[in-house]
């Protein structure tokens, strides 16, 4: 019985997965359809999977306030901020006065803080990377940040010569080089993991 | 157990059970020598010496022991030891028929006492000595060579210390790290505090790119009153750069009356968008009303399945907008049934995969419909590859904050990029000098200490 179970979800993956393949390649109507159809039921789970993982961060906040662990303060905190903004966006829609409010004022500084904070931490990072010892490596990762940084800017109006070339020759040949690489490995990967997962070698839909 | 037989026991020839003087039934030996090797084995005590406990079996019943010890031996180290014993005593193979001659006699013995005496074949009613062996000894151990049993051990200890609590590493919080790491807080504080504060003007404009000037002819060449797709794709915490970067494209297009039609893959997405308009609006020459200039048709679900399925239908997909209004229908969208039929696409991203998914699943649909990417200079180096492959994927890339200020500045609009280019810059160089000071003085105290090797 498992195994006439496994065969049929194989099988429904396997078509799924060819129907919206051919279709990149093929155009037809019938087969357009189907892909769209396909795709609408992708997306709604995925939606609902979206809202189980809200509901399921307000059970495990919930929790930890009721059993009282370290930090439980602030699991209601985000619950309460949770529940305000579901009742002010709901009531008064997402592009309202308020909403805006809400999403100037607070989520984008709390956001932004985040990434300041990580400005801070990378420079001091930066001021002590050579406390552990000189080496080819780490003076090559020194001379790009330095090269990348300050070949950026201008102190009124002065530019250290060839430093802006030198920055521009790392940040479009080097970098852009090595992520086309990575770009491609990504592509076969994926080319891989398909071809495995049409052919029913790799399931990652569970067993 | 030769000591604990009674003096005043005989065993019955036929079953072997044991009876005393006045004929009651009694337990026999072996069974006592069962019971004797059981509470020998309580936890705590000496095992049994196999030889005590041979004796106490009787001879005939012996060789059932070493009929189930020969096996034993077949399979297992510790049999060895076993008929080692038995071959000793003077036990013999030949005593084997024996047994089951005797276990022949036990099914057909008559019954002795009670109402079914005389009756054969009755199953006995006490506790049959044929049947009470000595538990066959298994031997539990493992024959393993030295090295597995050195891998067992380093196993045991490597569970063992899991189980146990670790004490905490405390990290030493030396006073001097904590000056360093607020020193370069405050220094970077007022670097980008500064040039706001005394509103001092953007020094020097970023070097002209082709990237920017062919995406601003790109947006020239496009007729005034387009209708074009615009997706805002861009997280919160990055939204001082992107904004920047995207205001001068939108202020652009704003310029020219293009009608927006807007949508994310991000969930914040379409509220980012609205904030961004509204602040356009404060700023530009123009009034830009939902409905009558733009649309905002939402978020889109599911990334790169969403995209692609956005891309294919997106009547369907996403048939109203924020307001719930059904927007296709009105005048401006009422000719659109799909993307390749807006007249530019432009895609605002700081995440390259968010770049890479546009590119991969909707640019295929676009036909002619030129698409412009806005990226952060962080995710400009993957998406660089489509813009420089041949022919390329996309028409337009706009990079980072420096491009965007150049490309305001060249529109000369008013916004984000000049009032943050100062900051920027001199945050920039702080950032950079404090660095190149910190790597000459420890580049300098690690040759030191290399020198004295």
């Amino acid at each position: 019985m498992r195994q006439v179970r496994n065969s049929i979800v194989v099988a429904i993956a396997v078509i799924t997965g060819i129907i919206i393949l051919v279709g990149y390649f093929i155009e037809l109507p019938v087969l357009k359809n189907l892909r769209i159809m396909l795709l609408h039921y992708a997306v709604i789970f995925i939606a609902v999977a979206l809202i189980v993982g809200v509901v399921n961060l307000v059970q495990v906040h919930w929790k930890k306030f009721q059993n009282r662990q370290p930090g439980g303060v602030y699991s209601l905190i985000l619950i309460i901020s949770l529940l305000v903004t579901i009742i002010v966006v709901g009531y008064f829609g997402p592009t309202s006065t308020p909403s805006l409010w809400i999403f100037s004022n607070i989520q984008i500084p709390v956001a932004s803080s985040l990434i300041a904070v990580l400005t801070v931490v990378l420079t001091y990072t930066g001021v002590r990377l050579l406390k552990r010892g000189l080496n080819l490596f780490s003076f090559l990762f020194m001379a790009t940040v330095l090269i990348v940084i300050l070949g950026t800017v201008s102190f009124q109006g002065f530019r250290i010569p060839g430093l802006s070339e030198l920055r521009t020759w790392i940040t479009q040949v080097p970098a852009v080089g090595g992520a086309r690489g990575i770009l491609l490995g990504v592509a076969l990967g994926t080319i891989a993991t398909g071809m495995r997962i049409l052919m029913g070698s790799d399931r990652p839909y569970g067993r | 157990m030769s000591d604990d037989i009674k003096p005043n026991t005989e065993t019955s020839p036929e079953d072997g059970k044991e009876f005393d003087k006045s004929g009651e039934v009694q337990k026999s030996t072996a069974e006592q020598s069962f019971q004797d090797s059981s509470s020998d084995n309580q936890p705590g005590q000496e095992k049994k010496n196999p030889e005590r406990l041979a004796d106490a079996i009787p001879d005939d019943k012996t060789s059932d022991d070493v009929a189930e010890k020969s096996l034993v031996q077949d399979s297992q180290e510790d049999g060895e030891e076993l008929a080692d014993d038995q071959s000793d005593r003077g036990v013999e193979d030949k005593d084997q028929p024996k047994l089951v001659k005797g276990e022949q006699e036990v099914h057909t013995r008559e019954e002795q006492d009670g109402p079914l005496v005389g009756v054969e074949g009755v199953l006995p009613a006490e506790l049959d000595p044929y049947f009470i062996h000595e538990p066959v000894r298994r031997s539990i151990k493992l024959q393993v060579t030295e090295a597995q049993e050195t891998q067992a051990l380093l196993l045991d200890q490597m569970i063992k210390g899991e189980i146990e609590p670790q004490p905490e590493v405390t990290r030493s919080k030396s006073a001097s790290n904590n000056i360093l790491r607020i020193g370069i807080a405050v220094f970077l504080l007022v670097s980008i505090l500064l040039p706001l504060s005394t509103r001092v003007p953007a020094s020097i404009t970023p070097p002209v790119s082709r990237d920017s000037v062919s995406a601003n002819q790109l947006i020239e060449s496009i007729s005034d009153g387009a209708t074009v797709l615009l997706s805002v794709d861009y997280e919160p915490g990055l939204s001082a750069e992107m904004d920047a970067a995207l205001a001068s494209v939108v202020d652009r297009m704003m310029m020219k009356d293009f009608y927006l039609v807007l949508v994310s893959t991000v969930p914040t997405g379409p509220v980012q968008a609205e904030r961004l308009l509204v602040f356009l609006n404060q700023g530009g020459g123009y009034q830009y009303e939902s409905s009558e200039n733009y649309t905002n048709l939402g978020y889109i679900p599911g990334g790169p399945i969403g995209l692609l399925n956005f891309a294919e239908a997106p009547r369907q997909v996403m048939p109203y907008d924020l307001d719930g209004n059904a927007v296709w229908y009105s005048p401006p969208l009422q000719n659109i049934s799909s993307l390749s039929d807006f007249d530019l696409v432009v895609v605002a991203t700081e995440n390259p995969d968010r770049g890479r998914s546009w590119v991969e699943q909707v640019q295929p649909k676009l036909g002619n419909t030129p698409i412009i990417l806005v990226v952060s200079r962080q995710a400009e180096p993957f998406v660089r590859p489509y813009y420089g492959s041949e022919p390329s994927q996309i028409q337009g890339l706009v990079s980072g904050f420096g491009v965007g200020a150049f490309y305001l500045n060249s529109n000369a609009q008013a916004g984000f990029s000049s009032m943050y280019w100062s900051s920027l810059n001199l945050a920039l160089i702080v950032g950079g000098l404090l660095m190149l000071i910190g790597a000459v003085i420890y580049a300098g105290k690690s040759l030191n200490t290399r020198k004295p090797e």
